[in-house]
């Protein structure tokens, strides 16, 4: 018996219908082709963002068509659909219903791990030690009171700051207006006909001027242009920029504060420190056979060591980090760069492709099997 | 008598063949007949180490297009350029693709493509230095093919002059001269010749040295005429210390702070002379190596180079085994590749043939053949699996391999179920384009390089490659039955048992395709999971693959819901066909992504013509489907 005697409706038939498949896998197709190509000349940050990250794409700037993250949950009702009112639930039919279950718990995996996953890094010279990694690509308001014991940081995303936005830190009893915010932008020290005296900066700058997005995010720098209002009004403006030496010392009411934009950070539940970094060459050859990084792991009380090599990540929880690159200063100093996933939804993939594997070979083995049945038939006539 | 028949029919057909691989003699110009001990030789080449026999060929691909000289082995050739530089200077390997060169060059005559001497090309050395330097400072975008060219030739003939270079130090030099014969009876040298060679002088060093500090001990510094040439001798051998430039000849083993370590023999000996030590046993077996390979001593020159193998890899305390060495030099004389493609080939031939006449005979011959060329086939990737100790597919040269692998297993098994002949053209058809295509990757160097670090997997590397390449050779030979369907369709449309029997045959192909390649997408998935902490990053080869995938599941999905039927299923798997190029190479030529390992280029002019005629193929053929069916 099939679920579908008792549902006709016409909503239920076309979402579980094949053609709607079609339709969408077709979509799903020319957009995968689309965000591939694009990448050639935008990175695969902003395809992402265009095409995989987001429910429409614009064709021309205007004409807007199904972006994958529509294609995915319209593909998502289909396959839900389909299971429950058209598949007949019949053995004959393992192999299609497990490779659709299969593809049910996928979606729910990339839905998990669209909205819930994060990613950043950690670059650590040797001896050095970090609780906390930080965004490639967002950025954030940081302010600190001066001359304390114990430094507490209060952070504002200052991605999506727009002129005129407010910001209030509550326990510094900070008023902020946004002036200007640009995601990337070059700084200038002199400025146009403004008065220098108007803008304060700890590496002197005066102006920033706008610039279009970098292909590789990391690259850009940001800038923000603010006014302090509160808990008195501070003549003139604060200027920061995200490749400024230092933070930018400011008087608010008798206590001195200090600003800086800096990429956002991530507090880690553990702090790590880089004992030694090690690269191997092939014999008389630039090629790398491998690199490693020897590292502690501390957790509370807790201290191990742990090593992070090519293939080898460590694994904390729904932690990830795994070797992503190196880099030599100029003085000679190791520097190992950890990229740091944070996924709570990482199982599902396997469970789910071991599931539409097994359904596939199934429905492939029984599709076998009756054709064999059906040319036995046809011979025995 | 029928079996007899079939034996006298193997020999007149594998006879020639077996001779013409087998019987190759090393013969030189010099009377050294046999290469055996110095096809042994072990290099170090971009990290691996190998025997000089697969240097050789590697060389001669780059430089000729080609793993033969003159109907020889590469290995007669480099011994010339090694041991006796002078006798390779009219060989004409140096491959020209473009007469451009040739003008930008000032050589005015040439033909469109062709191969030159060193004698012909070695004047215009500094020239084509000047421009390929030149060229080297545009960018990618802005050089065309012949600058690409003028930096290609340039770099062949860099290596050329280093590798004459390379065992310079045993040869006698002009700028070695000894006169006087009491100082040649001291240091125990000729007294028939006054020219003497860089390594015979450090094997007296510790006596020159001795005398030079004799003559600066002489009081009120009077030197006497023969003070001046040991005196000019030395300054010399200084001279020869100070040159760094690394020579490509890295044969000598010298472990450091135990790690490994090799070096050239002029580096060995330079360090040698910085030291105040003779020069180390293996430069003076190389030495007695060039001696006998010009004087023709057969004897002797076994003998050196038997021991300076034994020496490194003795040395070496089994980084590399002699039966690794040996296998790999079987697999260089054997070729199996290049055997797999002649049987693939003539398996086609007979096949066809098989319409005409002799139908049974000739169908059973073709499928021996097929099944020959596979065993061939096999053979190859097992040898470099053994070689190598890696699994089958690590670089995209052996995705090439490891594919027509596949697709003559797939068409084999097809066959033996079937028997309607679809199963030998297909596999023998696939075989024969993989081969030809990884042929093409294999003049760009050794095909047994080293792996990246990203890449230094086993367990991965085996299964998520190949997987996915056993489910691209499923959905290739879906694609190339797909082409058969079209011609039986248009040509025997009336026979509906054939026709039908050849979409099963697609349709099952399809389907091990999809899941095949979609384990592999999975597993690669898996992998980027463990190494990179997330399962899909939507990179640019992670899209190929899906591309095949969904091409795939629409066409089964749009003939389950009967918007398309069996004619339009077929041409949709020549589309696959497709799919899986662009999957293949095209992401590739995009040179974006984590993938940046598997990049290569200058393809994109075949891929686009590859395109352009399937595509053609599916409208044209689907037009005249449509219009037949009408009637």
């Amino acid at each position: 018996m099939t679920l579908k005697k008792i549902s006709p409706q016409p909503l239920i038939k076309f979402l579980a219908s094949p053609k709607l498949t079609v339709i969408c896998l077709f979509l799903l197709l020319m957009v995968v082709i689309w965000g591939t190509v694009y990448q050639v000349d935008h990175g695969l940050y902003a395809s992402q963002q265009k095409f995989f990250y987001s429910w429409f794409v614009f064709l021309f700037g205007v004409l807007p068509i199904p972006g994958t993250v529509l294609i995915f949950w319209v593909l998502f009702l289909n396959v839900l659909s389909a299971m429950l009112f058209r598949i007949p639930l019949k053995w004959s039919n393992t192999g299609n219903i497990l490779t659709h279950a299969g593809i049910l718990i996928f979606f729910v995996g990339s839905f998990f791990t669209y909205y819930f996953s994060q990613e950043s890094m950690i670059s650590l010279r040797e001896g050095e030690e970090k609780h906390f990694s930080i965004s490639s690509r967002n950025w954030e308001l940081a302010v600190w009171k001066a001359g304390q014991n114990k430094k507490i940081v209060y952070a504002v995303d200052a991605d999506g700051l727009g002129p005129d936005d407010l910001i209030r830190i509550e326990p510094l009893d900070l008023d902020i207006r946004v002036l200007e915010y640009y995601k990337n932008c070059q700084a200038y020290v002199k400025s146009n006909g403004q008065d220098r005296a108007e803008i304060r900066n700890a590496s002197g700058i005066h102006q920033l001027k706008p610039e279009p997005g970098h292909k590789e995010p990391s690259k850009n720098r940001s800038g923000l242009i603010f006014s302090v209002h509160s808990p008195v009004e501070i003549p003139g403006r604060i200027l920061l920029f995200g490749g400024d030496r230092g933070p930018t010392l400011v008087e608010v009411g008798g206590s001195h504060h200090y600003f800086s934009l800096r990429k956002k950070r991530f507090l880690l539940p553990f702090a790590l420190k880089l004992i030694d970094f090690k690269r191997i060459f092939y014999p008389g050859s630039s090629i790398i056979e491998s690199y490693e990084s020897r590292m502690e792991l501390q957790v509370k009380e807790l201290l191990r060591e742990v090593i992070i090599s090519m293939n080898k990540p460590l694994r904390y929880k729904n932690f990830t980090l795994y070797q992503s690159s190196y880099f030599i200063a100029k003085d000679g100093t190791e520097y190992s760069v950890l990229a740091v996933v944070e996924n709570s939804g990482k199982f599902f993939p396997y469970i789910a492709s071991i599931i539409i594997f097994m359904g596939l070979c199934v429905h492939f083995i029984l599709m076998l099997m009756k054709k064999r049945k059906n040319q036995r038939h046809s011979f025995e006539r | 008598m029928k079996r007899l028949r079939n034996i006298f029919l193997l020999l007149v057909l594998f006879g020639p063949l077996v001779s013409m691989g087998w019987s190759q003699n090393d013969q030189l110009r010099t009377s050294i007949s046999s290469l055996k001990n110095l096809k042994k030789m072990v290099i170090l080449e971009n990290g691996r180490k190998k025997p000089l026999d697969t240097y050789a060929q590697n060389i001669l691909k780059q430089f000729s297009g080609r793993s033969q000289f003159d109907g020889k082995p590469a290995i007669v050739w480099l011994s010339r350029v090694l041991l006796a530089p002078q006798q390779s200077v009219d060989d004409r390997v140096f491959l020209i693709n473009h007469p451009q060169v040739l003008h930008s060059l000032g050589i005015k005559t040439g033909e469109d493509r062709d191969r030159y001497s060193y004698s012909q090309l070695g004047s215009y050395f500094l020239r084509l230095q000047n421009l390929a330097f030149s060229a080297s400072k545009l960018g990618d975008d802005e050089r065309t093919v012949v600058e690409n060219e003028i930096i290609v030739l340039f770099n062949k003939l860099y290596l050329y002059r280093q590798l004459i270079e390379s065992m310079q130090f045993s040869r006698p030099r002009r700028n070695l001269t000894i006169v006087n014969n009491r100082i040649k009876k001291s240091l125990g040298l000729s007294e028939k010749r006054e020219e003497f060679s860089h390594l015979e002088l450090m094997e007296r060093i510790n006596l020159l040295n001795s005398f030079r500090q004799d003559i600066m001990n002489k009081p009120g510094g009077k030197r006497s005429m023969s003070d001046n040439e040991i005196l000019t001798v030395i300054r010399q051998l200084d001279k020869n210390a100070t040159q760094t430039d690394p020579l490509p000849f890295i044969v000598i083993y010298e472990p450091q702070n135990q790690t490994e370590n090799w070096i050239s023999p002029r580096e060995s000996l330079n360090k040698s002379y910085r030291l105040h030590n003779p020069p180390r046993k293996e430069i003076i077996l190389l030495g007695q190596v060039s001696e006998a390979f010009l004087t023709g001593d057969q004897e002797l020159f076994d003998r050196a180079l038997s021991s300076f193998n034994d020496m490194t890899l003795k040395a070496l305390e089994g980084k590399v085994t002699t039966g690794k060495i040996s296998a790999e030099i079987l697999y260089n004389q054997i070729d199996p590749f290049y055997r797999s493609e002649f049987f693939y080939g003539l398996s086609v031939f007979l096949l066809l043939l098989s319409f005409l006449f002799l139908k049974k005979w000739l169908y059973r011959s073709s499928f021996v053949l097929l099944v020959a060329g596979l065993m061939f086939h096999t053979y190859g990737m097992v040898s470099r699996m053994v070689v190598m100790s890696r699994p089958p597919v690590t670089n995209l040269y052996e995705t090439f391999v490891f594919t027509g692998w596949m697709t003559v297993v797939l068409g084999i098994i097809l066959e033996f179920f079937k028997k309607k002949k679809i199963g030998i053209l297909t596999g023998s058809i696939s075989g024969i384009i993989m081969l030809l295509i990884a042929g093409k990757y294999a003049l760009e160097g050794d095909t047994m390089g080293m792996l990246v670090a990203v890449l230094d997997s086993n367990f991965w590397l085996s299964t998520h490659v190949i997987t996915i390449t056993v489910g691209f050779a499923g959905i290739v030979i879906s694609g190339i039955i797909g082409h058969v369907y079209v011609f039986q369709m248009l040509f025997i449309g009336d026979k509906k048992d054939v026709v039908k029997n050849t979409f099963q045959s697609i349709y099952a192909t399809q389907a091990f395709g999809l899941i095949f390649t979609f384990l592999g997408t999975v597993m690669g998935g898996m992998w980027a999971d463990q190494s990179w902490g997330r399962f899909w990053g939507w990179d640019p080869k992670e899209n190929g693959a899906l591309v095949v995938i969904l091409w795939s599941v629409i066409l089964f999905h749009a003939k389950l819901s009967k918007w398309i039927g069996e004619k339009e299923f077929s041409l949709g798997t020549i589309i696959g066909v497709v799919t899986v190029a662009l999957s293949w190479f095209g992401i590739n030529l995009l040179g974006v992504g984590l993938h940046s390992y598997g990049f290569t280029s200058g393809i994109a002019l075949v891929l686009m013509v590859f395109i352009i005629l399937e595509l053609t193929f599916v409208l044209s053929s689907g037009f005249f489907l449509k219009k037949k069916s009408r009637f």
